[in-house]
């Protein structure tokens, strides 16, 4: 990229709000997969899954740490090959 | 003599070329290692000792990294502190992943597993949580920023103070750094001398060679490409022994999957035996016990024995540990330099994900080693005759990792009078399984590549944080290349053996410092760099008063907590500090940013540049702006 002139600044700040989009939607699921069930772990742990998984206990072993790992790929993908793109950032030969 | 340091961007034919060779030398190298297990199975067969089996797997892994050591010696600053930037995010993946785990993930985490149930599984969710965090908020624009160290970050981003933010970033990398290298050269002492037979402080000097000529030739580069290796080592030693386990005890081989019935049969035995519930949350009462063993060892007065029993039952304590241990994960400086070493923004991303899949590997694995262990110890140890206990359990009680008292001396074991150091979990499950010696000797040199790996990356930290930030940006700015080499190489020598010298005592209180670091990372980087990329408005000012206040706060609740458990808030333990420590530097750094100054236009400027995910960043010139100097040259062309 060379200097930024003004129209590149709109464009800058829409690519911007575009990615912030995409982060606060992913954090959004973040916080869910982390925050809302270890307080419900006893009650959930009633519930058995899977080869014998109480489900609190799956939920924190499996379940989020899976989920962690998908996030970061999706992020990844859509910057790198969606909202990059439809901006123009690209890398060069 | 040394050479200039320009980065010079591969092409995509490169690229793709190199990624090919790298494939190709380390999937040789993957199944060499199978080939290597097993002749040295089929010679353990014919009658070798095992002494040589153990002897064969430490030669054969420290060779090799010598061997990688050597071939990436570099004479190139660039190559030194960041391997080139050309990393492919794959790659990096692995080394991080190696980075990352260290001998406490490889052989404890399943251990503190088995000894707290659920309450443990704060720190599978933290320590993989923090990677959406780094990936989602830190690395693209680390890398986009492409310094060498996280101090050249702090003293750029916050220029106006450049000297001074850099210098208490570097103070904050070193106290980080340092305590977690000393904790990894315990973990090295204890594995050579448990397994191999040395004695622990020979042990000790003898991994830290095994370090040594890794980092010392080729810096970053050789640490790179040899935790590639690393991470093939541990991970397959990791894997194998609990799959044979698994099929084994319930006839399929997929631990993962297999272990709920483990957890059920645990249970209904629990039950029987009317026992705690393994998998029931937030057992935890807050204890100084830890506070009063590590004053015994120093050799200091004990506090009182306090247990506080008020807040068990409740989740605040898992969720704090969870956030500080996530957000710690995000703010350590040896896995945010990892990001530095990949082509570029985007690689950076890709590789995040890379570095937590291969984490999530060990990690989704460690429960099951905790479960299957503890199915075998409820069912087969426990309420039988001491007389007729399973043969595996003799060799451990040997080494005190396994201690059995009959304290009614009715002749049966009971629950209460068996006491488990968690290390075992990992360590004995060759032998619960039934596999030969050459799969434990496998096992080791996968803890052993686990601590070496996270200890040459801290030690490179550790290093570098007086060699460039402190020596070559603050001390003497006009330093030639070679001197900086001189420097940087003896200040990995000199860390190596002060960290060789602090871990010989064997002092609990390390371990404790280790699960403290991130708390530590959490109150002092943490908020300093993501305002840093996200807050035009973030000054110096704001960024040094938050890292100081961060850093006091954490440690005065730690401290205090730690002594007597009764000073606290909301049942939350020492563990937990670091949320004070972030909420203290979070408003320190928006109150008195928002107070004083706003940074100047060049900064906010190279803020709006962060943004853009290709090309590199033009930083200002020195003299440029004024003021700027030295904190602001761009690397490698100063």
């Amino acid at each position: 990229m060379a200097s930024t002139p003004v129209s590149d600044t709109a464009k800058l700040e829409a690519y911007w709000r575009e990615h912030w989009r995409l982060i606060l939607t992913l954090l959004v699921i973040w916080f869910a997969v982390t925050y809302l069930h270890p307080p419900f772990a006893a009650s959930l742990n009633k519930i058995k899954i899977l080869t014998g998984f109480p489900l609190g206990y799956w939920l924190s072993s499996q379940f989020s740490i899976t989920v962690y790992v998908i996030l970061i790929f999706i992020y990844a993908l859509t910057m790198n090959n969606v909202i990059d793109k439809k901006y123009g950032f690209e890398e060069k030969e | 003599m040394a050479q200039e340091a320009g980065y010079t961007p591969l092409t995509r034919a490169q690229i793709s070329e190199f990624r090919r060779r790298l494939a190709k030398y380390y999937g040789a190298f993957f199944i060499f290692l199978i080939l290597f297990t097993l002749v040295l199975f089929l010679l353990e067969r014919a009658g070798l000792p095992t002494r040589f089996i153990g002897y064969a797997f430490i030669f054969l892994t420290l060779a090799l990294y010598a061997f990688i050591g050597i071939l990436n010696f570099t004479r190139r600053l660039d190559e030194y502190y960041v391997a080139g930037r050309r990393v492919p995010a794959f790659f990096n993946g692995m080394a991080t992943g190696a980075d990352w785990m260290s001998a406490a993930s490889f052989i404890s985490m399943a251990g503190t597993l088995w000894l707290l149930g659920y309450d443990a599984l704060a720190y599978i969710m933290g320590w993989t949580g923090g990677y959406v965090l780094l990936a989602l908020l830190f690395a693209p624009y680390i890398r986009k920023f492409g310094q060498f160290t996280i101090p050249d970050f702090v003293a750029t981003r916050y220029g106006e103070r450049a000297r001074l933010a850099r210098l208490v970033a570097a103070i904050c990398a070193i106290i980080v750094s340092f305590t977690y290298v000393t904790a990894q050269v315990t973990g090295v002492g204890i594995i050579m001398s448990r397994f191999f037979g040395l004695d622990y402080r020979v042990g000790v000097f003898v991994g830290l060679a095994g370090v040594l000529v890794c980092s010392f030739l080729g810096g970053m580069k050789s640490i790179t490409w040899t935790q590639v290796a690393q991470y093939i080592i541990l991970i397959t030693a990791y894997l194998i022994p609990v799959t044979f386990l698994s099929a084994k005890l319930t006839g399929v081989p997929f631990p993962q999957l297999m272990y709920g019935r483990a957890l059920s049969e645990i249970t209904q035995l629990e039950q029987t035996m009317n026992l705690a519930s393994y998998v029931q949350p937030f057992k935890q009462a807050l204890s100084n016990a830890s506070a009063i063993a590590s004053f015994k060892q120093i050799g200091l007065t004990p506090p009182e024995p306090i247990t506080v029993k008020d807040w068990v039952g409740t989740p605040w304590e898992f969720l704090a540990l969870t956030l500080c241990l996530m957000a710690g994960t995000a703010g350590l400086p040896h896995i945010l330099i990892r990001y530095y070493t990949v082509p570029s923004p985007k690689e950076a991303r890709i590789s995040v994900g890379w570095s937590l899949f291969f984490i999530w590997l060990l990690y989704v694995t460690a429960p099951a080693y905790a479960a299957f262990s503890r199915w075998e110890v409820l069912k087969n140890v426990v309420g039988q005759p001491i007389a007729s206990l399973p043969a595996w359990t003799a060799s451990w009680i040997k080494t005190g990792l396994l201690t059995i008292n009959d304290a009614n001396g009715d002749g049966i074991l009971q629950f209460s009078e068996l006491r488990i150091v968690g290390d075992i979990v990992v360590l004995a499950t060759p032998e619960i399984a039934g596999l030969p010696f050459t799969i434990a000797a496998l096992v080791a040199a996968g803890g052993l590549a686990a601590a070496l790996s996270t200890a040459d990356g801290l030690l490179l930290v550790v290093s570098t944080a007086v060699a460039h930030d402190i020596y070559a940006k603050i001390i003497n700015p006009n330093a030639s290349y070679s001197r900086r080499f001189l420097v940087s190489r003896i200040m990995i020598l000199i860390a190596a053996v002060l960290a060789a010298l602090a871990a010989l005592p064997r002092l609990a209180l390390i371990v404790q410092i280790v699960a403290w670091a991130f708390s530590l990372a959490a109150s002092t980087f943490f908020p300093v760099v993501l305002l840093g990329i996200f807050w035009k408005r973030a000054n110096a000012n704001g960024a040094i008063a938050g890292m100081i206040g961060g850093l006091i706060a954490c440690v005065v609740y730690m401290v205090g907590n730690y002594i007597d458990p009764r000073f606290n808030v909301l049942g939350l333990s020492h563990l937990s500090a670091g949320i004070f420590g972030m909420a203290a530097n979070f408003i320190l750094l928006i109150v008195v940013s928002l107070a004083t100054a706003p940074a100047p236009k060049y900064i906010q400027d190279m803020v709006d540049q962060l943004r853009i995910p290709v090309g590199e960043m033009r930083l200002p010139a020195p003299g440029a702006a004024p003021g700027t100097a030295p904190g602001v040259a761009p690397a490698g062309q100063d």
